[in-house]
């Protein structure tokens, strides 16, 4: 067990840390309550203290009393050595934070008993730290796991339904082609009989229902398609991904959050080199800034536009979502990666989408985020994320931009 | 007037059939068109009567997509595959891939559907005998270079990988180079053109991709002796760098277009290729046709039209046309021996590969100024025939470069 020993008097101070050690403790000592708390605040503090009650400055209630405020410091057993032995003594120093009190001069077994008992605590203290440690991870890590069989088993729902929609959506399109090679066929048949207006209207919409029904059937493809790339089960690990239909495949599947409020113009790289990442968070990333966006822009209450370029930069690929809104308030921008930071109302946003965005292109894939927002003008988010999928691992923007 | 194609569909889904049947009314003229609503039925109908096309469906109960390829592959490995498929998982069109010509995509358009198999059928009579075809297409892939095969395999093996370093492996090996430009193009990644750069392939597989293509799918092997005899193999791999490189530095120092020196250098890497398709197809009497070349100090491809009827360049333009390489690669290597036949009057990929085949040569033979193998009547039709230093420049220039 390690214990401090904090005592002004050196002779009793010294006489304290030679009994201790005989009894095979790693004693160390403090001449007065100013050094028993700096060591008190150090990793691997001791675990038990014995502090003197009288000492200049800093007195050992005191000493307790700031040990037991400062939630960062681990736990500790304090005993308070002191020649006083009143009542009321005994309920400050205890109402102060110690556990335990010694009367000096003290009786070697008494000591030996009591220093026992702090030791049991303490090791309780300990193991309950570590359990509760333990449980944190593992509430932690049920989340993360959770939340990826949630995730696997939207993908599996989706990726299903795209097959179900695929088969029909074929059929339908063959079937809608051959109406329209047999109208072909039949128009002439029905030769010209100007006049008749119900005739008249049949050959104008007929060819035109065809033509849309056509178009309707590629979108749904279209769409379907996005939709199973995007609920692509989630990987283990960083996989070399195509970023440009992954930005493409999210614009897809958003369509229902910007479609009213903005166009979408892209500008998309074409040599830009596959990147190792995992799919499904950079499109949850893309996703949530699109949507942000979008939001920006239905703010202004006017249609906007929201561009999305993709390029290749020396050892990186850049991906950056501007905006057409009304640009980030000064006063936020520090604040806009702070998980829970939102200006939404209640209700509205959850204040973690750019939370997420951060924790995943930082700290999963070593990349930056930033951004430039001029107010009344709108806002652009840059991403970058190393081609090799290893990078610097440093956001050299972190400083200028915001602090976390 | 040719006989109708044969095309069977298959399909567990009775309505996707009759879908086809009649969305593909317009082609009966040309088509003979069959259904098969499960996998043994499909079997059943390829064994009574041969057909032309196959296009079948992956998920199936029972015998699937994949079974059906592999065995039209290997009963009638004349026969046209395709996937129509819309959900076929990407393990299994690795599985399937060195069986299948192509693959779309449900929902596919019948009028794209109508395209790209007239436009296999086209590729696939581009070589007119018959049962050569038909031996030709047993061969699925061509092998590669054990040196280079293995420079992958270590590559992908270990522990931070890199894909600009695959990409180099690949794009000097005429094999792996067919196996991940046949499986991009085949259409897996929906309905974009054609690529001929091997590099970008790799870029758009990806490093796990071109692992369960390459290796855990055997989608290409490595050479082994046995594959060869009388002629010298190594040579056509080396010679196929050589015009490569050669082939897209000429076409670059004529015009910067990225897209053109692409083309060149597949058609440089590619341009022999039909020697080890014929090689592997009719093997021991392809060596006799090698030899008489040889005894009698006449090109090769001489002797194969005399003996075999078809040159190594037909029959190279043949197999790319069917693993879907872009028009200028597969015209390149048909007509790289005698490019006027062509009837191209623009440079391009054909004219880049035919100075640097004819190059090739001149240096192997350490001769000085015209090379005899060079078709001066062609040069002379694209105005080119006063830049043969230039380019014999641009060669070396690159070749130091390298």
């Amino acid at each position: 067990m390690r214990v401090l020993i904090a005592d002004d008097d050196p002779v009793s101070r010294l006489m304290l840390q030679a009994t201790l050690r005989k009894w095979g403790h790693d004693a160390v000592v403090a001449c007065d309550g100013r050094e028993a708390l700096s060591i008190l605040e150090q990793d691997l503090s001791p675990e038990l203290a014995i502090l003197d009650w009288m000492m200049p400055e800093i007195d050992g209630p005191e000493v307790c009393r700031r040990i037991r405020q400062n939630s960062t410091s681990s736990p500790v057993y304090i005993m308070l050595l002191t020649a006083k032995s009143q009542r009321e003594d005994l309920i400050v120093g205890l109402g102060a934070g110690a556990d335990d009190y010694i009367p000096k001069p003290f009786n070697h077994q008494e000591l030996y008993a009591r220093l026992q008992v702090g030791f049991r605590v303490a090791d309780l203290q300990r193991k309950l730290a570590d359990r509760v440690n333990d449980l944190e991870i593992a509430l932690m890590r049920l989340g993360r796991a959770q939340q990826a069989r949630k995730l696997e088993a939207l993908g599996q729902m989706a990726s299903g339904i795209a097959h179900e929609i695929n088969t029909p959506t074929q059929y339908i399109g063959d079937n809608v082609r051959f109406l329209q090679d047999s109208w072909t066929e039949l128009r002439p048949f029905l030769g010209c009989q100007a006049g008749n207006p119900d005739l008249d209207y049949l050959i104008r919409e007929v060819p035109k229902a065809i033509d849309e029904s056509l178009q309707g059937i590629q979108k749904v493809g279209k769409i379907v398609r996005a939709m199973r790339d995007f609920a692509h089960p989630p990987s283990e690990n960083k996989v070399h991904t195509d970023i440009n239909h992954a930005v493409l495949t999210t614009i897809t599947v958003a369509t229902n959050e910007w479609g009213y409020v903005a166009d979408i113009e892209t500008s998309l790289d074409p040599q830009l080199p596959r990147t190792p990442c995992f799919p499904g968070e950079i499109q949850q990333v893309l996703l949530n800034l699109l949507v942000n966006a979008a939001h920006a822009i239905a703010d202004t209450q006017q249609k906007g536009v929201i561009r999305v370029a993709t390029s290749t930069q020396t050892d990186s690929i850049e991906i950056r979502v501007s905006d057409s809104g009304r640009g980030i308030p000064k006063e936020y921008r520090e604040k806009v990666f702070e998980p829970f930071f939102t200006t939404k109302d209640v209700g509205e946003g959850t204040g973690q989408g750019l939370a997420v965005a951060y924790s995943v292109i930082v700290h999963q894939h070593n990349g930056k985020i930033w951004f430039d927002s001029e107010s009344g003008k709108g806002t652009t988010f840059y991403i970058r994320l190393p081609i090799d999928g290893i990078g610097s691992g440093k956001n050299e923007y972190e400083e200028a931009h915001f602090v976390r | 007037m040719s006989m109708k194609k044969r095309i069977l569909f298959v399909d567990d889904d009775a309505q996707v059939l009759q879908g086809l049947r009649r969305g593909l009314r317009s082609m009966k003229d040309e088509w003979q068109m069959e259904f098969a609503s499960c996998g043994k039925e499909a079997l059943d109908a390829m064994n009574s009567t041969p057909i032309d096309v196959l296009v079948t469906d992956m998920r199936m109960p029972g015998i699937d997509g994949v079974q059906v390829l592999v065995e039209a592959f290997e009963h009638y490995p004349q026969t046209i595959r395709v996937v129509l498929s819309g959900h076929a998982t990407a393990e299994t069109l690795f599985r399937a891939a060195s069986a299948t010509h192509m693959i779309l995509i449900k929902p596919c358009d019948t009028e794209l559907i109508k395209a790209r198999v007239q436009q296999m059928l086209r590729r696939n009579e581009r070589l007119r005998d018959e049962s050569l075809r038909s031996l030709v297409a047993k061969v699925a892939a061509v092998p590669s270079a054990p040196m280079l095969f293995l420079q992958v395999v270590k590559e992908l093996e270990s522990e931070n990988c890199s894909l600009e370093k695959i990409a180099q492996f690949v794009s000097m090996d005429m094999g792996m180079a067919a196996s991940v430009l046949h499986f991009v193009n085949s259409g897996y990644f929906g309905g974009r053109s054609p690529i001929s750069s091997p590099e970008r392939a790799v870029h758009l597989l990806g490093v796990e991709a071109v692992r369960d293509l390459l290796i855990t799918n055997r989608a290409c092997s490595a050479q082994r002796t046995s594959d060869f005899r009388s002629f010298d193999a190594t040579m056509v791999w080396s010679q196929g760098i050589g015009a490569s490189v050669g082939a897209r530095a000429i076409a670059y120092a004529h015009s910067e277009n990225s897209a053109m020196a692409d083309d060149a250098f597949a058609a440089g890497l590619f341009h022999d290729i039909g020697q080890v398709v014929l090689g592997r197809a009719l093997g021991t009497f392809y060596d006799s046709v090698v030899e008489r070349a040889l005894s009698r100090g006449e090109p090769v491809w001489m002797a194969e039209r005399d003996v075999i009827g078809s040159t190594h360049a037909e029959v190279g333009a043949h197999v790319l046309g069917l693993w879907g390489m872009p028009d200028a690669v597969v015209d390149a290597v048909a007509f790289h021996h005698s490019p006027s036949e062509s009837g191209a009057s623009e440079f391009g990929a054909l004219t880049a590969l035919h100075l640097a085949d004819a190059m090739e040569e001149q240096k192997l033979m350490e001769a000085q100024g015209w090379s005899r193998t060079v078709d001066r009547g062609y040069l002379r039709q694209l105005g080119l025939e006063g830049r043969w230093e230039h380019w014999m420049n641009a060669m070396s220039k690159d070749g130091i470069k390298l």
